[in-house]
């Protein structure tokens, strides 16, 4: 039994395969992340890495032919990886809650606006009173239930104007918007007053930026930074940019071909960098006062259908060494460096029985 | 002297590999066609029964056992047995030999319909798309009108008004078909109309008609085809009504729908007359549409991926 | 607001339509027939009784001449004379519409009700025993000819087990009441419950048959369009809500797969009012298909066009109320 590393979520040696005509895509190849209470952690790596996969995951929303095989997804006290359909739809949305890419598109297209986040509330009251029944074992009557329920449902409506405020839209003005009326940044707005509605525990932003202009990214990641940072909200941010996450997170996961290659705190990561792929990252990031070229990564992203053995970084890797296509590396602890930093890494280059 | 033509042979090796690996995207989509039409039984049994169907219309003379017209009024209405499998009919006539016949009949229909309504459709909609403004808003308003009708209705009136033989239910038929080509070309060249390659070429000084016919017209004919095949079916069929209700091919000619329409006073106690070409009719259109429904899962993106 | 003036932009449209729609039919009526005088009188009449009968006509007259009568005639509400019947054409046409939309109607709601049900349960529970039945069935709905299926019906239920008539609206030795034409609602509204099950009975064939091939189109792209809803971002957003898949469906995808289903009713009803000409010819439905039909084989011309026209303008209607519905349904239309 693996001792546990994060109290809010710890992700471990998880893996998911999608069976395609093709073949078996394995996306992600034992991935291993955690997190507490109110921190932030980024996850950065290039497209079809598994980035989206890992934060699709944690709630279990994979979908067919996408399938779970192996590891687990504790959050709190539960393993979402084999939890029940039907108590796990208590933890989503109001324990763990999530914004996606391309906010538009994430709306229901035939539902006002001001509905959607209404349901969504209306939805976490009933989790919190089927969870609490559960919790205190008691029977829960029917007409208990609804007469909490309409009591509270009197209120959904002024959260939902609420939360609209709190995002920067004019309720009066938006709750009766359907989503095509809206620009991809007012629709983002409305997904993460949608999401913070139910006041999660965890917020999962699948790069809710990357589909908008630059000028409104900065604008939403300010909203969402000074929003979470008010109700404390740990945040799983999945993005492909470095210089995104090194602002906004204070650990960091850099994946690659379905693996997380290396974890710490966004000082470590960015002050020493160890794995040669998260090198390769960091000397592709523009910086204003940098005077050496960027360099790009040779080669191209594996093909995960048959992907390389051993570590799969290794057909790119300058510093090559013999056992790299036999075995795959150990995710291992950093150990010249603080706790507090957690870096750890997965890379022959430093491990220590070798 | 070896050493240039090493040179020259390399330099041959490396384009021919050049060209390969352009084509290799268009060749993996085709091998992964090929491998979809495996994987899709459906399709296949499509396949297979509109090949057989081609086979037994191709060889139809040799397969049939009697003369479809030859009547032999001693023997009316003989049941089905080991001479004549699907019984005779109220002349004494052998319906295998007239479902045998009739396949000659339905590849006919199928085949003179596809090449008028194509042609119709494909001249409207080109030109309705490529020229647009008023000349679209015409043509496009009598489509409308044509697609006002139940498509049997206007065939039928058609059919009638020019007197009712098969060759006129063919025409009917085309004349009421045309209308989903014609949309279909229209929408492929507006499409193409706005590529910058055209403006290009039409900054070159090709003329209107040069665009149309030999840039436009070969980028809509490929979805015109392959709508073709999805509504082969529901040609038939209307072809087989028509000639049911009296307003298509005439007896004695063996056209299944004319057949069906023959046996239907002696269904009671003369099934076979009835049931024989029916079967046919359905095992046919039931061909045309796996094979239509197999195409269009091939072709979706979103089953390809 | 902007839906009003969808209706009336869509409106205008109609009529210029119905506008060709008759032009079509004078076209197919008067111009194209070579000969309808020898048609009506036979090959041999004396010259004298043609031309007396051209004149009785009006084909004596320049053709635009007879297009302005038509079209006045039209206005009038005068389709002309049946030369069958000798009665106005309208007359004949009021008498067999009640018929043709009690089939019609029942038809296409048993299309709709149960072509959805199947396409839904097919998408929802996709490869397993449900979704398979449901694709046989429809695609033999698509392939099998309606009008041969119901021959064969009618030798399976009425010849051999005897469980339903083989045609008619109601047994001869009924005799209704008519207030409405429509058998059923007439039945219930005199209160004539034996007259009513007997429409009932002889009303199940007709509809099956009519309203098999669209239960399987719309089945078929309610499962496709269902399988396309499934894998849209807000259907995950939907789950990431923690809905339980039944709210999901019912709440989420439902309404948005519904969108093109709504399309497709309206050219279904268009095959519908097609297969009605089949289905009333084999079941002795007297209805307008049928009359239209009797009138083509007895190239009785005023009755063919005022048949026709009537049936384009219900299929008009039914579309126009269809794309109403449609920019009712989906908020992106209107805009």
């Amino acid at each position: 039994m693996q001792y546990r590393r994060g109290d809010l979520l710890d992700v471990s040696n998880l893996r998911v395969v999608f069976d395609t005509y093709a073949g078996q895509v394995k996306a992600l190849n034992g991935v291993e992340l955690w997190m507490n209470h109110g921190e932030r952690l980024g996850v950065v790596g290039e497209t079809g890495c598994g980035k989206s996969v890992t934060a699709l995951s944690v709630m279990r929303l994979i979908e067919e032919p996408g399938r779970i095989t192996e590891g687990s997804i504790l959050f709190e006290d539960k393993d979402l990886a084999t939890l029940s359909e039907n108590i796990l739809n208590t933890v989503r949305g109001k324990d763990i809650a999530m914004i996606f890419q391309e906010p538009v598109a994430a709306l229901n297209p035939v539902m006002k606006v001001g509905a959607q986040i209404v349901e969504n509330i209306e939805c976490q009251r009933k989790s919190a009173v089927l969870a609490q029944g559960a919790r205190k074992a008691g029977p829960v009557t029917d007409s208990g239930l609804s007469q909490k329920h309409r009591t509270k449902e009197t209120g959904s409506v002024e959260i939902m104007r609420d939360m609209l405020g709190r995002v920067g839209l004019d309720w009066q003005r938006t709750e009766n918007l359907y989503p095509h009326e809206l620009s991809g940044g007012m629709a983002q707005r409305v997904m993460i007053a949608m999401a913070l509605s139910s006041r999660p525990k965890l917020l999962i932003a699948d790069e809710p930026t990357s589909a908008l202009d630059v000028t409104i990214q900065a604008q939403i990641l300010n909203l969402l930074n000074n929003l979470v940072r008010e109700t404390q909200t740990a945040v799983l941010l999945i993005t492909h940019a470095m210089g995104v996450a090194a602002q906004f997170c204070d650990f960091i996961a850099v994946m690659y071909a379905g693996n997380v290659v290396e974890y710490g705190s966004v000082q470590s990561i960015f002050k020493n960098p160890l794995h040669p792929y998260t090198k390769g990252l960091l000397r592709a990031v523009p910086k204003i006062g940098r005077t050496d070229e960027l360099q790009s990564i040779p080669g191209i992203v594996p093909d995960l259908i048959s992907p390389p053995s051993g570590c799969r970084f290794h057909p790119r890797c300058p510093h090559r060494r013999p056992e790299c296509d036999k075995n795959q590396p150990r995710f291992e602890p950093v150990r010249e460096e603080l706790e507090a930093d957690r870096h750890h890494v997965a890379c022959f280059l430093y491990q220590k029985d070798l | 002297m070896k050493r240039t033509s090493s040179a020259a042979g390399y330099a041959k090796g490396s384009s021919w590999k050049k060209f390969l690996y352009e084509r290799k995207p268009m060749m993996d989509d085709m091998k992964h066609s090929v491998y979809l039409w495996k994987k899709t039984p459906l399709a296949l049994i499509g396949t297979v029964i509109i090949v057989l169907f081609l086979l037994v219309a191709l060889f139809a003379p040799l397969l049939a056992p009697y003369d479809p017209i030859a009547t032999d009024l001693s023997r009316k209405l003989e049941a089905p047995s080991a001479a004549h499998p699907f019984g005779l009919d109220q002349f004494g006539r052998d319906v295998l030999s007239r479902v045998i016949m009739g396949t000659r009949i339905e590849v006919q229909i199928i085949f003179i319909i596809s090449i008028i309504s194509i042609t119709i459709g494909l001249i409207v909609g080109i030109v309705a798309g490529y020229f647009g403004g008023v000349i679209d808003e015409i043509l496009m308003r009598i489509t409308d009108i044509f697609l006002a009708f139940p498509r049997l209705v206007l065939a039928m009136a058609f059919a009638a008004a020019l007197r009712p033989t098969l060759t006129n239910a063919i025409v009917a038929i085309s004349l009421v078909e045309w209308t989903v080509y014609a949309r279909l070309a229209r929408a492929e060249a507006i499409k193409v109309r706005s590529q910058p390659y055209i403006e290009a070429i039409r900054a070159l000084g090709a003329s209107d008609f040069k665009i149309m016919f030999f840039h436009v017209l070969p980028m809509s004919i490929s979805p015109v085809i392959v709508q073709l095949t999805m509504r082969m079916g529901t040609i038939i069929l209307t072809a087989a009504s028509l000639g049911f209700l009296g307003l298509g091919a005439q007896p004695p000619l063996p056209e299944w729908g004319a057949i069906i329409s023959d046996g239907r006073s002696y269904l009671m106690n003369n099934w076979w007359i009835t049931a024989f070409p029916g079967m046919a009719i359905a095992i046919t259109v039931l061909g045309f549409n796996l094979l239509g429904d197999g195409i269009r899962d091939i072709l979706d993106p979103r089953i390809r991926r | 607001m902007e839906l009003g003036s969808f209706i009336i932009k869509r409106l205008a449209l109609m009529v210029l339509v119905i506008f060709g729609v008759l032009i079509i039919v004078f076209i197919v009526t008067r111009i194209i027939p070579a000969d309808p005088v020898g048609a009506i009188l036979g090959g041999n009449a004396p010259p004298a009784t043609v031309d007396a009968m051209r004149h009785q006509l009006g084909l004596d007259k320049p053709i635009f001449a007879q297009l302005l009568d038509y079209l006045g005639g039209l206005l009038r509400g005068d389709l002309g004379t049946s030369l069958v019947s000798s009665r106005p054409v309208l007359t004949d046409i009021l008498e067999f519409l009640p018929a043709t939309i009690e089939l019609a109607v029942s038809s296409i709601i048993f299309a709709v009700v149960l072509g959805i049900i199947l396409g839904l349960l097919s998408a929802v529970f996709r490869n397993h025993f449900i979704d398979h039945f449901s694709r046989v069935f429809s695609i033999l709905g698509i392939s099998l000819p309606g009008f041969w299926l119901g021959l064969i019906l009618i030798l399976i239920f009425y010849y051999k087990l005897g469980w339903l008539p083989s045609g008619g609206q109601y047994d001869m030795f009924l005799f209704p009441t008519r207030t409405t034409g429509l058998i059923l609602l007439d039945a219930m509204i005199h209160g004539e419950w034996n007259v009513f099950w007997n429409g009932i009975k002889h009303l199940i064939l007709p509809t099956f048959i009519l309203g098999y091939s669209s239960t399987a189109s719309i089945a078929r792209i309610m499962r496709a369009s269902m399988l396309d809803v499934l894998h849209q971002n807000y259907i995950r957003t939907a789950r990431a809500k923690g809905l339980p898949r039944k709210m999901v469906i019912l709440r989420h995808a439902l309404k948005n797969a519904l969108i093109p289903v709504i399309t497709i009713i309206g050219l279904e009803f268009g095959s519908l009012l097609s297969g009605a000409v089949l289905t009333e010819t084999i079941f002795a439905w007297p209805g307008l298909g049928r009359y239209i039909v009797n009138s083509l084989l007895t190239l009785d011309y005023p009755a063919v066009s005022g048949g026709t026209i009537f049936i384009a303008l219900i299929y008009s209607v039914v579309n126009l109320a269809v794309d109403i519905l449609y920019a009712a349904v989906d908020p992106r239309m209107r805009s």
